[in-house]
């Protein structure tokens, strides 16, 4: 079974991407997915931690974390395993921010991992995925053109290779990517044009 | 003026001793304070003082609560800073503080001291703080020394 917590902040606007790239590749294995929450069913979540064979968290990085509710959640699970709980899954982390570039994750991953050897869970994989507002700059730019599309989609096959890893329950190295197809100039030019037109909505409709 | 975020509880922080000046602001444990105000607050202290419990290497789940609710201290917008990209910080709010980052618990590992050290470093550059002090205390009673860091 896989274990799915999504973490984010705030519903991205393409929602469930994370875990319908592991369901594509996973059909055959349980899937069960928990949104990490003020009020969560603890026992149900215990009771599944218990029968994973693969945990995968999805989180948004914000000043080079995950949020505060996803860091009160892991001292919860380390906490369960010190009182006696027993993880015997490996840990898959999916981080993304809309920085460009992918590595600005890369302080949140170390500190998931320093989270699983507390915690005596075996490290999976990392991917770290920057530039994840391409999507929405792409869009709002009106140049949703075939080929843009393809760009928008960068993530995707990062996220397959990511899927196969859970899937195999199989160890391997971080991955830190970025939307090669467009530069960092370009990336950013976009981002803020597309907020200064949100903001200019927000006046007139004021 | 300086402001001061703890995750200590009520009578640990009043233990500590600090001194303080009439227009420093303190934030704590169940001390109500909006997004805004802590924003503004960065915006206009001289030195920004985070004690926090390190957890994983990073900062704990309250004063990550903090850093996220400075979001109003950012533009939406992007810039390029130190060979990467960062959030765009408001005109108002560049007055260039210094930040101290005090990590406290008893079992620190090297691994976490060091992912801490890179964390508050980092959260310094996006935050355009003029310097970071970084201190690790093993126990609260040495927590009291940060009396002799802060201004």
């Amino acid at each position: 079974m896989i274990l799915f917590f999504d973490g984010d902040r705030t519903p991205a606007s393409d929602e469930g991407i994370w875990i319908k790239s592991i369901r594509e590749y996973a059909e055959k294995e349980e899937l069960i997915s928990v949104k990490i929450e003020e009020n969560m069913d603890w026992n149900r979540v215990c009771r599944c931690l218990e029968d994973a064979h693969a945990i995968v968290l999805a989180a948004d990085v914000y000043m080079d974390s995950v949020s505060s509710r996803v860091l009160d959640f892991l001292e919860k699970i380390e906490q369960a395993v010190i009182g006696g709980e027993s993880i015997g899954a490996k840990f898959y982390a999916i981080l993304h921010t809309d920085l460009y570039e992918g590595e600005q994750t890369g302080i949140a991953m170390a500190v998931l991992k320093n989270f699983c050897e507390r915690a005596n869970i075996t490290w999976g994989r990392g991917l770290g995925i920057g530039g994840n507002n391409l999507k929405a700059a792409l869009r709002r730019k009106r140049l949703w053109k075939k080929s843009d599309k393809d760009a928008a989609d960068f993530r995707l096959c990062f996220l397959h290779e990511q899927a196969l890893f859970i899937r195999e329950k199989i160890q391997g190295t971080d991955v830190y990517i970025k939307p090669n197809e467009v530069s960092r100039g370009w990336y950013i030019r976009q981002n803020n044009r597309q907020i200064k037109k949100i903001n200019r909505v927000k006046v007139t409709e004021y | 003026m300086k402001v001061i975020v703890h995750d200590l509880r009520q009578e640990s922080w009043q233990e500590l001793g600090m001194r303080f000046h009439e227009k420093d602001i303190v934030i704590g444990d169940g001390l109500e304070c909006a997004d805004s105000d802590i924003g503004k607050a960065i915006g206009s202290c001289r030195q920004l003082v985070l004690i926090s419990r390190c957890v994983y290497g990073g900062f704990s789940p309250f004063i990550q609560e903090a850093l996220e609710r400075c979001r109003n201290y950012f533009e939406p917008s992007l810039e390029v800073r130190h060979g990467q990209t960062h959030y765009v910080i408001k005109k108002q709010n560049k007055n260039l503080f210094g930040l101290v980052c005090c990590f406290y618990g008893d079992n620190i590992t090297p691994k976490e001291e060091q992912l801490a050290r890179i964390q508050s470093v980092s959260d310094g550059i996006s935050l355009q703080a003029r310097g970071v002090k970084i201190v690790f205390y093993d126990t609260l009673d040495k927590l009291r020394q940060i009396d002799s860091i802060v201004v």
